[in-house]
């Protein structure tokens, strides 16, 4: 009977992989099938040349560049408000958060997380009403509160990350440092952080997949359709998920829809862009952390 | 207390999250011995060794109760007053871990870590420190040629080995051992027994181990720990 119960576990586990596998692999093959018609420097640059558009030397009017830039822009931007805050707060969670307060505050981070985006939006809708009614004429939906927002949408994930990755650490591991004479903060500096880096990063990359697709936050908080390069945060901004969603809501002809596939093949190589940063990121805080 | 004593406990009792792990403890230990502790698991020898350093105050709800004094530069010293500061006292009372713990660093970052800790030493004078502590522990031969590699890589008895470096280092007063060779093979076990024999020229060893034989062979003086109280066996 304990056979059998094991193979049947072996064979619904097996059979779940596979069928997420060849759910990914027919997904990219779709996109592939539909978008790759239009892959090519086109797609990207119009008929600027590339040079001149990365140069900015000529506006793109008729490519995703602006796009491309706008999300990149937003992803860096959200990440680098969320990630100090972030990990900071999964720190204190898991080292100095103790009793009572650490349950509130467990309940408190996960209703966050549970936070429907479109509601984060709103809020960040509201703020940006509120900072415009402060400072008229000057702020009002931008790449900086787009960014803002995004920031506290990705938050509870760096938190929940972080502090699970610092309560994973043995106990043994844990000791050691303490026991040779570290006080708090260097046992987190020298043994914690660095043994738990990569569990760390794998919060940091959720958290960038997240920011670059979000699109409901970033329609109330300051992306349009058109609006080439923004000059300063303080500017509109175009985005490729803002882009895939207007084109395939609006689209006129078959051409149209399928440059929304392009687009999406492009977000997936902004994401692959942003993953692989992080990872080397990661790679080289962690030689510096154990070179000191 | 006699001159020679190094650690004196009095009506010590200790209790974890309300419930009394250790009680009516007094001891007056000499100095220069290996003193062991036996007795079953789960009695609570490996907090018997954290009252020394207050390592379990790392892990929160525990409570100490009860005098206990360790005689520093000919001064008895209380532990848990203000006289010592805790960092300070866990370098002088240092600890050997049941199972090897290098940290996820190299060799020689890992001994010289409680140089590191404290700052402001040159690298060439940590450098020559470590020789000094590698040979120690019979362990330079094997891992000259690989000071700057991870140490978690070393086997288990040279991680062992780099550990008691590592504590002594700091040139501690007292060492700690809680059952350090339990994860260790024959041979890398009777390394660490002749290091612990050299080691009580110039340390107090407080020992905690369950393998009778092995206390036979080590200790001066022996204790049984059994429903939460000391007993001198021999």
């Amino acid at each position: 009977m304990r056979r059998i119960i094991e193979k049947t576990v072996f064979g619904v586990s097996w059979v779940s992989v596979f069928l997420l596998v060849t759910a990914l692999f027919f997904m990219l093959a779709y996109l592939m099938h539909r978008g790759s018609g239009v892959l090519g420097k086109g797609l990207i640059f119009g008929n600027v040349s590339p040079i001149d558009a990365l140069l900015l030397k000529r506006q793109v009017f008729n490519g995703l560049f602006p796009a491309v830039m706008g999300t990149f822009a937003l992803v860096l931007l959200a990440v680098a408000f969320a990630v100090p805050v972030g990990l900071a707060a999964g720190i204190y969670m898991a080292e100095y958060c103790h009793g009572w307060i650490r349950q509130v505050l467990t309940v408190l981070f996960d209703i966050l997380a549970g936070l429907p985006s479109i509601v984060v939006g709103l809020a960040g809708f509201s703020f940006t009403i509120i900072l415009h009614r402060a400072f008229p004429g000057r702020l009002g939906p931008c790449l900086l509160i787009s960014s803002l927002a995004i920031g506290f949408l990705i938050l509870p994930y760096l938190i929940r990350s972080t502090q699970m990755a610092l309560e994973s650490v043995s106990l043994s591991l844990r000791l050691t440092a303490p026991a040779l004479g570290a006080t708090r903060l260097q046992n987190i500096r020298y043994v914690l952080l660095p043994t738990r880096l990569p569990d760390i990063l794998s919060g940091v990359i959720l958290a960038i997949g997240r920011a670059a697709e979000d699109t409901a936050v970033i329609m109330l908080t300051g992306v349009v359709a058109s609006a080439g390069l923004p000059r300063s945060i303080f500017e509109q901004f175009e985005a490729l998920p803002f882009y895939i969603y207007y084109i395939s809501s609006q689209y006129t002809n078959p051409e149209e829809l399928q440059m929304g596939f392009g687009a999406a093949i492009l977000l997936l190589t902004v994401c692959a862009v942003l993953f692989l940063s992080a990872f080397l990121i990661e790679q080289a805080i962690s030689w510096r952390l154990r070179r000191y | 207390m006699q001159d020679n004593t190094k650690i004196f406990t009095e009506g010590v009792r200790f209790s974890y999250q309300n419930k009394v792990v250790l009680e009516d403890i007094n001891l007056s230990l000499p100095e220069n011995n290996i003193i062991a502790v036996t007795g079953p698991s789960g009695t609570g020898k490996s907090t018997f060794l954290s009252i020394f350093n207050r390592l379990w105050e790392e892990n929160g709800g525990g409570d100490c109760e009860g005098q206990v004094m360790v005689r520093f530069n000919e001064k008895m010293v209380n532990i848990y007053g203000t006289e010592i500061p805790v960092a300070q006292l866990r370098r002088l009372i240092g600890m050997v871990f049941q199972a090897p713990n290098p940290l996820p660093m190299t060799v020689f970052k890992n001994i010289a870590f409680p140089f590191i800790l404290q700052g402001g030493m040159k690298k060439e004078e940590m450098a020559e420190k470590v020789e000094i502590m590698l040979r120690r522990v019979h362990l330079f031969d094997e891992v000259k040629d690989r000071l700057t590699s991870d140490a978690r890589n070393l086997s288990g008895g040279q991680q062992q080995r780099l550990c008691i470096a590592r504590t002594l280092i700091s040139d501690p007063e007292i060492i700690l051992l809680d059952e350090p060779t339990s994860s260790l093979d024959g041979k890398a076990c009777e390394k660490i027994e002749e290091l612990i024999r050299e080691l009580r020229e110039n340390c107090t060893l407080l020992l905690v181990s369950h393998y009778q034989d092995q206390v036979q062979r080590l200790a001066d003086q022996v204790y049984e720990l059994e429903n939460r109280r000391l007993r001198r066996v021999s």
